[in-house]
C-alpha cells in the first residue's frame, strides 16, 4: 500500500482529516475534490480512510448495541 | 481443451472470462468455476459455519451465475457480483433454517403420555445476529492488526469519540501526527477488510 507510505504536508493531511469526517465546507470539498481527481495515492488515501471510518462506526455501534 | 487454450484462460482476468462466456464459451465459465471454488467455499464458512451448507450453497452460487450470465455488466467487479449472490442465497438459507427451528411436534392432545417435542437446531443463529456477529469479529479483527501506534489513536477518535486535542494530549504527541496516524489508520482498515471480503481469507 504505497499511499500510506507517502509523506504528506500537515495541511493536506488535515483535509484528508476533515474531508472523511464531513467537516469541510461545500467549497473546500469541490476544490479538494479537483486535487483528489489528479492524485491517485492522495485519492487513494482519502477514500479508504473514509470508508475505514464508516466501518468502525459500523464497530462502534455494533458495541454499544451488544453492550446494553 | 487442449493445454495451450487452457493456458491461455488462465491468463484471462475474471472480468474477461465472463465476456466469453457471454459469448458462448463454456469453457470460460468452467475456468471462473475453478478459480472461485475454493474461495468462495471460504467465503461462505465465515457466514455459515457448516460445510454441507457452503457445498450446496456453492453449487447454488454457480448454477445462478450460469443462468443470469447476461445480468452482468463489466462496470462491476466479477467477484463482487458473485460475492453478493452468494451472500443472498446464504441469507435465503438461514431464513428457511429459522423458519424450520420453529416447527414442532405437537402434543396429541388424546394421549395423556404424550408431550410436545421442539426440535432446536443448534447449529442456527439468527441471520441478522449472525452477520453482526461476524461483521464484528472481522472489524475487530482488522483493527487488532493495525501497528500499536495507529491502533490506538483509531480507538481513541472512532469508538471512544474524544477530541483531537484530548488524544493528543492523553498520548503526548502533536496534533498533526494524531490526525496522519488517524487517516493512515483507518485507510488501513478498510484494506483490511476488502482483502477480507474479496479473497476469504483471514489477516
Amino acid at each position: 500500500m504505497d499511499f500510506l507510505e507517502k509523506e504528506l504536508h500537515p495541511v493536506i493531511e488535515e483535509f484528508v482529516n476533515d474531508y472523511t469526517e464531513d467537516r469541510l465546507t461545500t467549497t473546500e470539498r469541490d476544490t479538494f475534490e479537483e486535487v483528489l481527481v489528479t492524485d491517485d495515492q492522495l485519492r487513494e488515501l482519502t477514500f479508504s480512510a473514509k470508508d475505514g471510518k464508516n466501518l468502525m462506526e459500523q464497530l462502534r455501534v455494533m458495541k454499544s448495541i451488544q453492550a446494553v | 481443451m487442449t493445454t495451450v487454450k487452457r493456458a491461455k484462460l488462465t491468463n484471462l482476468s475474471d472480468e474477461d472470462l465472463m465476456e466469453l462466456f457471454q459469448d458462448g464459451k463454456e469453457t470460460a465459465f468452467n475456468e471462473l468455476v475453478r478459480r472461485y471454488t475454493d474461495r468462495l467455499h471460504n467465503f461462505l464458512f465465515r457466514y455459515t459455519q457448516n460445510h454441507n451448507d457452503c457445498q450446496d450453497l456453492v453449487q447454488e452460487t454457480f448454477l445462478r451465475v450460469h443462468k443470469s450470465k447476461h445480468s452482468y455488466e463489466r462496470i462491476a467487479k466479477f467477484s463482487t457480483w458473485m460475492y453478493t449472490i452468494a451472500i443472498n442465497l446464504a441469507k435465503s438459507l438461514y431464513k428457511k433454517k429459522k423458519r424450520m427451528q420453529l416447527t414442532s411436534i405437537h402434543r396429541d392432545e388424546s394421549n395423556p403420555d404424550s408431550y410436545e417435542m421442539i426440535l432446536p437446531d443448534k447449529d442456527i443463529l439468527p441471520d441478522q445476529e449472525l452477520h453482526q456477529k461476524f461483521s464484528m469479529k472481522a472489524l475487530e479483527a482488522a483493527l487488532d492488526s493495525l501497528p500499536e501506534d495507529f491502533k490506538s489513536v483509531v480507538i481513541l477518535r472512532d469508538i471512544e469519540q474524544l477530541s483531537y486535542e484530548e488524544i493528543s494530549e492523553k498520548l503526548d504527541v502533536p496534533m498533526g501526527t494524531v490526525k496522519s496516524r488517524i487517516n493512515r489508520g483507518r485507510a488501513q482498515i478498510s484494506h483490511k477488510i476488502k482483502s477480507y471480503v474479496d479473497l476469504g481469507t483471514s489477516f
